[in-house]
């Protein structure tokens, strides 16, 4: 027999009972629907979150911290809560010492609300940032101007909106000047941030800068952390210009030799890996899901198979008499149990890239079709087909004739 | 080595030697075949009869090489057949065999002529040649009209039509058929005859099954078996 006779008999065989058929494959459709919006989904993240990552820290700075941004290691978290906060000082000892670095630039966070003519924006960030962060920091000034060193030493009033907020206080480009309350002090608006987008849901535009010593005076607590930010400068390597801010912030601190450093160097890359290490336990999690589905949808297909080889013994006896080898048989049935768990698997890949599609559309996460997701689904729903198809083939080739024949 | 040739110099089709076999049965063993001796000339006629368990279908496996004996010698056209695997014997089954069923065994998916067309397909013959010959002996059987009729479209007697035409499109050495009227009533199992008779006079060498002494009586030879053993054969 020719490979198109097998296949247009199998699908001869599958249509003439397509209910069944249709719910055999059910399993593995479910399986492959899966792993395609799973992978999809979890890819999107990633892919956002990392280009995320890249907006708010450049490939080339570091940033030091007393929290590790990785999700993994409760141990060093619960070891990083008695760890001594980053200090103000400690930060313009960096500035004023560090001679690998083109910038150095720190900052602290409170929340609160801001106020404008009886409009309100609550829960908003307000982040207090040194003047040289504007060299540092990814975001971007659409409209004015970021704050100097001079409004910092004074401790000026002045304040950048995020676009969320500018947005809330119905605030445009043409307000610049404009006067706005921050937790009740007057500040005015010198510049406005470009939209920045959101992470997982959480808006990265609901924010306001001012000049970090008015942040000190006005909002600082005590156990308020500051955020160091080192970019290395040119013809120096991150390596050396990291060493030198380990160097002298363990000197600063008073650490021996023995101590480790009690406080964290964060780079994109750390950070990423992070992000990376948590995705991919994600991503294990859905092959696990997916193996299990996958595993039932093949229980399903060799147990119909069965009933199938059973209901037919007669035809497989006459098929034997009229000439067809042990091999035959195999090759048929093989052929019927490969092609409902491959068309089980193509509806759960169309169920799956509409389900990303949907995904997409309705949430802020950019979930995207892969192609080895696809590549995988349908070469694993080709190989369940097999592995489960091949007992009841191997059971339908054993038949005796002459028994196959007598069979009522 | 070539069919062994008698006075009348017809070639010996089935010559089968001290044929034993014997299956468990639960905890017992049964004789079904003790030593049956069978020589079919071509062009014989045969018809086969005996009480249930005489050895009658087990008989027509071993003939039909769907199964093997557990002793004695079996040589078809010739050719020994006894020790043969079972990818040999499906080729021998397909090439020089042609089996009609009491209860048709056609395909029900399938329609008349894909159904003459299977036996070829195993054979490996190309699409357009099978076609063909399927309509030809579609045609020959009175049953070209009812070429793309599934089974179920179809009487009894057209059903049995549709199968020997099929047991005939390989042309094979031999054709077995086993109670070939058992499911029809008298009227079409008597043109049923009619048309295996007729495929007798065109020169084929056939082995009939049957319990019905009206059937067995149109063979130009018939054999009875009892346990396992050959009670009477009026051809030797």
């Amino acid at each position: 027999m020719r490979q198109g006779e097998i296949v247009s008999a199998a699908l001869g065989s599958l249509r003439s009972n397509p209910v069944r058929s249709l719910l055999t494959a059910f399993g593995v459709t479910v399986g492959v629907m899966a792993v395609v919006v799973l992978v999809g989904v979890v890819a999107g993240i990633g892919g956002f979150v990392q280009q995320q990552f890249e907006s708010m820290l450049s490939a080339t700075a570091f940033s030091i911290s007393r929290h590790n941004p990785g999700f993994h290691d409760v141990e060093s978290m619960t070891r990083s809560r008695s760890w001594p906060s980053l200090t103000y000082s400690e930060a313009e000892a960096l500035f004023e010492y560090m001679t690998t670095a083109r910038a150095v630039s720190w900052s602290a966070n409170a929340s609160g609300t801001v106020i404008r003519h009886g409009l309100s924006a609550g829960g908003v960030q307000i982040q207090g940032l040194s003047p040289s962060s504007e060299e540092v920091s990814g975001s971007e000034i659409t409209a004015g101007r970021f704050f100097n060193w001079a409004e910092d030493e004074a401790c000026s009033r002045v304040c950048i909106l995020g676009s969320g907020v500018a947005e809330a206080l119905l605030l445009t480009r043409d307000s610049l000047g404009t006067s706005v309350l921050i937790e009740g002090h007057r500040f005015t608006v010198i510049g406005l941030n470009k939209a920045a987008g959101s992470v997982m849901g959480r808006s990265l535009d609901d924010n306001v800068s001012v000049p970090f010593s008015t942040f000190r005076n006005l909002f600082s607590r005590p156990d308020t952390d500051v955020r160091i930010t080192v970019l290395p400068a040119e013809g120096v390597g991150m390596e050396t210009c990291r060493e030198e801010a380990v160097q002298l912030l363990r000197r600063l601190r008073g650490l021996t030799s023995e101590e480790d450093d009690n406080f964290y160097i964060v780079t994109q890359e750390s950070a990423l890996s992070s992000i990376n290490e948590l995705l991919s336990g994600v991503a294990a999690v859905t092959i696990g899901i997916a193996a299990i589905s996958l595993l039932v949808g093949g229980i399903g297909i060799m147990n119909i198979t069965l009933v199938s080889v059973s209901e037919r013994t007669t035809e497989i006896g006459t098929r034997r008499a009229l000439g067809a080898t042990r091999g035959n048989v195999v090759v048929q049935f093989l052929a019927e149990a490969v092609m409902v768990s491959t068309i089980g698997g193509l509806i759960g890949l169309l169920l799956g890239i509409l389900a990303v599609l949907g995904v997409s559309r309705l949430t802020p996460l950019p979930a995207a079709v892969s192609g080895w997701s696809v590549v995988a689904a349908l070469g694993f729903s080709g190989i369940v087909g097999l592995l489960f198809g091949v007992f009841p083939a191997w059971k339908a080739s054993r038949l005796v004739p002459m028994e196959a024949l007598r069979h009522e | 080595m070539l069919p062994q040739e008698t006075p009348g110099s017809r070639p010996l089709v089935v010559d089968a030697e001290n044929l034993g076999k014997s299956y468990r049965m639960g905890e017992v063993p049964v004789n079904a075949l003790a030593g049956v001796n069978l020589k079919l000339f071509q062009g014989e006629f045969a018809t086969v009869m005996g009480a249930s368990g005489s050895g009658k279908s087990t008989l027509l496996s071993i003939v039909g090489c769907l199964d093997r004996p557990d002793s004695g010698s079996y040589l078809l056209m010739g050719k020994r057949v006894d020790g043969m695997d079972d990818r040999d014997l499906a080729r021998v089954r397909n090439r020089n065999i042609g089996f009609i069923f009491q209860t048709f065994n056609l395909l029900p998916r399938a329609t008349s002529l894909q159904n003459v067309e299977l036996p070829l397909m195993y054979g490996g013959v190309p699409g357009k040649e099978r076609r063909q010959r399927a309509l030809a002996i579609l045609d020959r059987v009175g049953l070209a009209s009812r070429a793309h009729h599934r089974p179920s479209q179809l009487s009894g007697g057209e059903r049995q039509r549709v199968a020997i035409a099929r047991a005939l499109v390989t042309d094979p050495s031999l054709l077995l058929a086993d109670e070939p009227t058992g499911n029809l009533d008298s009227v079409t199992g008597r043109s049923i005859m009619d048309l295996i008779r007729q495929v007798h006079n065109e020169g084929n060498t056939i082995l009939l099954v049957t319990h019905d002494p009206l059937v067995a009586a149109m063979g130009s030879r018939m054999i009875r078996l009892g346990d396992g053993r050959v009670l009477e054969d009026t051809g030797s």
